[in-house]
């Protein structure tokens, strides 16, 4: 307990550290509320669930362990240990008014608390110098060095060390509740003894006492103008997560009124796309992870958020309250260059593996929405894409009459001549014109009708799916796509769709709903592996060669589907699958999502290249893909290594159809 | 009471553009059909020498204006010089050639004029007296065919397509006096920067060689070259071809790189990948060499060899060059 004084210049001391820390938070509040609004506050006890079970058991970085990023065991550590701290900084703050607070509930719980506050604080002591050796020596090159991790990890050792010396100050002094459990004080106060301290232990364990106090209000205020702001934005983040299904995109829904479209300054972004500057960790997994840096692209995930942020925090610094004009303005081409923005392949490997559920490619296909929509400045080769599409509703521009022909001679139904089927199989652009990706097609066609499936197609009345328009940024093009399709579809009642396509499947199940297209979607890889567990397809002749399963983007991360495609394979007598290193959620993309598939490729390394090099370097022969986009960049990519002779890209159709025997010979 | 069939002729540097002579042949045409003059319409600066040349290709006389103003095409001198004649002249239909000049200049003078115009069209004729034009409509999948209910009636005449007329008769030269002192020059050009690599630009080449991965490598396009220079053609690749540094970006036929469309494109190691199609599949003739009888590009081409390039394209440079020596 503090003297009369001491209580006077602690109360100054609360009343100030809460004035500076309030006055910040209420700047970085308002600095959210410049965002556009957005409703987050739906399905409130699942949020909840949400972020309890990401935080308590520490979900959000302990799962990268199975990945071998075992950073994630430090901050469990630091994050249990710090959490018992604050419940001391409570006791202590209340203690300076009126005396040692653990010891009011008793003997029992005063011991156990000792004991764990000790425990704690030599945990949190090596998991410091876990991080210090790991951040300074080892240097993982996720980690960027600042300035901002090295004060913090002294000031949490620093806390540590000033509370074990208060602790053996104290009982060297006498003062308060003694207790054997707390051993590392136990053991202070005995060294402190030894160094005859015992005279100046009431001054010292004072002087203490008030030095950690400082440092505990001080680092309290220093969360809020540092990276560790996460320590109280993420858990808000993670609460307002998207609850939409992963991978759909937030159509612009009055494109008939609106005036501007898409993202060109900070505060066109939602309060909730600014929540996730806050939670920002700065771990730098997202960059790690990303194809677009790992290929020499200028688009780093991380520094995306990261400078967004700042730009956010310097704008409200030069105009409190304005909402429009001044520095605002200048986002997009300083704060982030075009060359960033178009980078990206929304392979959604940053958002599946950051802790803190920030959202980039929604980020992303705002800003390109503005730059197609309001400013026409994007590149070339997607301006003839776009046109392509609004003339024949395909990217390549073939005729759209000849959208059937590859099914001429397949006796495959069209729906206006019968539309009682049970599945609709949407072809897409790929399976419809492109002569690789009519193989696809082709062999899927005569699977469905070997195993006796009732299913037929649009034929001519079948348009471009829209993926490549919406995330090309192309929004009004995609709306006319996705609402052409849609009036097609619920014309003829169709109920159950099948895709050969990811990017098709995605659009139809995730983001047709928005314009009315209700739709069980199912991707052909699905459809096999029903087929195939139900015995309606056979599969007898035997696989050649080492297989590799490459999986899509849009199908793995987006929609989960990881295990069909492997079961499908896996059912074929004599496989040999072998994983690539990166496989599954951490797979790397072949460079063509997100629009990119229709662009030139010529900064840094291509990425489907990069892909097909990890395929070389586990052997495989057979690279086994189930997107269109995939089998022609991992297909080029095989050409581009020289492999011709050694390798192919195989859709999964075309490999069951080859174990069912029914390939002909040319 | 509108009569004449006007045109408006195009040169750059003295010399008329091959198009004005296919619009000379276009107008005449109809000329004969309503029982009609052909005039045609002259600007620029030295040039009156070669005006008389126009009566070869069909035209009865033609309105030539020599002015330093007219050196270099700008919209603003040379629509109000046409639409002062036209005005003056009224005739009954107008031609232009749908290129480059001609798409700017029509566009100006149906407003000036206040009048419609078919443009881009790919045939004419006259029904009733009245000109009806046919037109391209839904990227190339369908024709229009559309008339004029104001007077002149106005068409712009797309490049490659009309034949030329030959005639004996020599055409008048009239000169006449544009009045352009009193126009208001809104833009000025400074200056000109020509492509110096001497060859035609891929998209307005008539013929294109095009090789591709088959090549095997930069040292080997020599091959391709020479057929190039035989037949007078530009040399393109595929996009495997830049990929590799083979040749620039710039020479890259396909969607992300030029969409072409010339009378014949010979394609030599190239699969034909959609990527590549995409950008020559309007070709008027195909022709691909390559040795792999999958390859895609022979199930669109109207000729195609199956054999290693590198003997094919030799040989036939080789007998190509035999057959211009003997000049047939």
């Amino acid at each position: 307990m503090l003297s009369n004084v001491g209580k006077i210049f602690f109360l100054l001391l609360i009343a100030s550290t809460i004035f500076v820390f309030s006055k910040r938070l209420i700047f970085l509040i308002r600095l959210l509320k410049l965002g556009k609004p957005e409703d987050r506050t739906d399905r409130f006890w699942e949020r909840l669930k949400y972020t309890l079970g990401e935080v308590i058991p520490q979900r959000c970085v302990l799962k990268h362990v199975m990945r071998g990023d075992y950073a994630g065991i430090g901050h469990m550590l630091m994050f249990y240990g710090f959490t018992l701290f604050v419940i001391s900084y409570i006791f202590h703050i209340i203690g300076g008014f009126y005396g040692n607070i653990p010891a009011l509930f008793g003997t029992t719980f005063n011991n156990w608390f000792a004991l764990l506050l000790n425990i704690a604080g030599l945990v949190v002591m090596a998991a410091v110098i876990w991080a210090v050796i790991r951040r300074y020596i080892i240097r993982p090159a996720r980690l960027k060095p600042s300035m901002d991790a090295a004060i913090i990890l002294v000031l949490v050792f620093g806390l540590m060390a000033l509370n074990f010396a208060m602790e053996g100050f104290r009982f060297l002094s006498g003062s308060g509740d003694f207790t054997e459990w707390a051993f590392v004080g136990v053991a202070l106060s005995n060294v402190f003894a030894s160094m005859g301290l015992q005279e100046k232990a009431c001054t010292l364990f004072h002087v203490f006492w008030w030095i950690h106090i400082i440092v505990v209000f001080g680092f309290g205020i220093y969360i809020l103008y540092s990276k560790h702001l996460h320590i109280l934005a993420s858990h808000f983040n993670l609460f307002y997560h998207s609850t939409k299904p992963k991978g759909s995109t937030q159509p612009i829904m009055d494109m008939e009124k609106a005036e501007t479209f898409g993202i060109s300054k900070i505060t066109d972004f939602s309060w909730k796309h600014l929540l996730d500057l806050y939670a920002c960790t700065e771990c730098g997994r997202c960059t790690d992870i990303c194809p677009a840096s790992s290929s020499g692209k200028s688009l780093k995930p991380f520094d995306l958020i990261h400078n967004l942020r700042e730009h956010l925090l310097a704008s409200g610094n030069e105009q409190p309250g304005e909402k429009e004009g001044g520095k605002c303005s200048a986002m997009i081409g300083e704060v982030v260059t075009g060359d960033e923005i178009w980078a990206c392949t929304n392979c959604m490997a940053c958002m599946e593996v950051c802790p803190v559920a920030i959202e980039h490619i929604d980020k992303i296909t705002g800003m390109r929405q503005y730059k197609v929509l309001m400013e026409a400045d994007f590149a070339q080769e997607l301006q003839l894409t776009y046109r392509n599409m609004e003339n024949n509703s395909n990217p390549w521009g073939i005729g759209a009459h000849m959208r059937a022909d590859w099914a001429k001679e397949l006796d495959v139904k069209l729906l206006s001549e019968d539309s009682d089927v049970e599945y609709l199989y949407y072809v897409g652009c790929s399976g419809s014109f492109d002569d690789r990706g009519k193989k696809t097609a082709i062999a899927f066609a005569k699977i469905l009708k070997a195993a006796g499936i009732s299913f037929g197609i649009l034929g001519t009345e079948e348009g471009c799916c829209g993926d490549s328009a919406m995330r090309g940024g192309n929004e009004y093009l995609y709306q006319i796509l996705a609402q052409m399709n849609i009036e097609v579809m619920n014309g003829y009642g169709v109920k159950k769709i099948i895709t050969t396509c990811p990017h098709g499947y995605n659009a139809l199940k995730k983001d047709y709903p928005n314009f009315g297209g209700n739709y069980e979607v199912y991707h052909h890889t699905e459809i096999l592996a029903d087929l195939i567990t139900h015995g309606k397809i056979k599969l007898n002749k035997s696989a050649h060669g080492l297989f590799s399963y490459h999986d899509s983007c849009f199908l793995g991360r987006y929609n989960g589907i990881y295990d069909q495609p492997r079961n499908v394979l896996s059912a074929i007598p004599g496989m040999k699958l072998v994983e690539m290193e990166r496989n599954r959620d951490k797979s790397f993309c072949c460079g063509a999502g997100g629009a990119r598939m229709w662009m030139e490729e010529d900064i840094g390394e291509r990425i489907n290249d990069m892909r097909t090099d990890q395929a070389i370097e586990v052997n495989a022969e057979k690279i086994a893909v189930a997107c269109p986009f995939c089998l022609t960049m991992i297909g080029d990519g095989i050409k581009d290594r020289d492999m011709e002779e050694k390798m192919e890209a195989l859709d999964i159709a075309e490999i069951v159809w080859d174990a069912m025997g029914l390939r002909e010979e040319r | 009471m509108a009569k004449g069939v006007w045109l408006v002729a195009e040169q750059r540097d003295g010399a008329f553009r091959k198009v004005s002579f296919e619009v000379a042949g276009a107008a005449r045409k109809l000329a004969d059909e309503l029982g009609e003059e052909v005039c045609a319409i002259l600007l620029g600066h030295d040039i009156e020498g070669i005006a008389g040349e126009l009566g070869k290709y069909g035209v009865d006389r033609v309105y030539v204006a020599d002015d330093v103003a007219f050196e270099q095409y700008t919209t603003d001198v040379y629509s109000a010089a046409v639409a002062k004649l036209i005005k003056e002249n009224n005739p009954s239909i107008l031609l232009l050639a749908a290129s480059v000049q001609g798409k700017d200049l029509s566009s100006r003078l149906v407003g000036i004029l206040a009048t419609g115009m078919a443009s881009d069209c790919v045939d004419l004729k006259i029904v009733d007296g009245s000109l009806v034009a046919t037109r391209p409509v839904f990227a190339g999948k369908c024709y229009a065919e559309v008339t004029i209910l104001t007077t002149p009636q106005m068409a712009s005449l797309r490049p490659n397509l009309f034949p030329t007329v030959e005639n004996e008769k020599a055409a008048e030269v009239v000169k006449f006096d544009p009045a352009i002192d009193a126009v208001e020059l809104k833009t000025k050009v400074l200056e000109i920067q020509k492509d110096t690599s001497g060859r035609v630009d891929l998209t307005e080449a008539d013929i294109i060689v095009s090789g591709g991965r088959g090549m095997k490598g930069p040292e080997n396009y020599n091959v391709i070259e020479e057929l190039a220079d035989a037949l007078g053609a530009t040399v393109g690749a595929s996009r495997a071809a830049v990929d590799a540094g083979w040749r620039p970006q710039s020479d890259q036929v396909g969607q992300t790189g030029k969409i072409v469309s010339p009378n014949l494109y010979v394609a030599c190691g190239i699969s034909g990948a959609i990527q590549h199609l995409a950008g020559m599949s309007s070709s008027k003739c195909i022709v691909a060499i390559n040795k792999d009888p999958d390859a895609p590009i022979l199930g669109k081409a109207d000729y195609g060899i199956v054999d290693d390039l590198f003997k094919v394209v030799p040989e036939v440079t080789k007998e190509l060059k035999k057959l211009l020596e003997r000049g047939e």
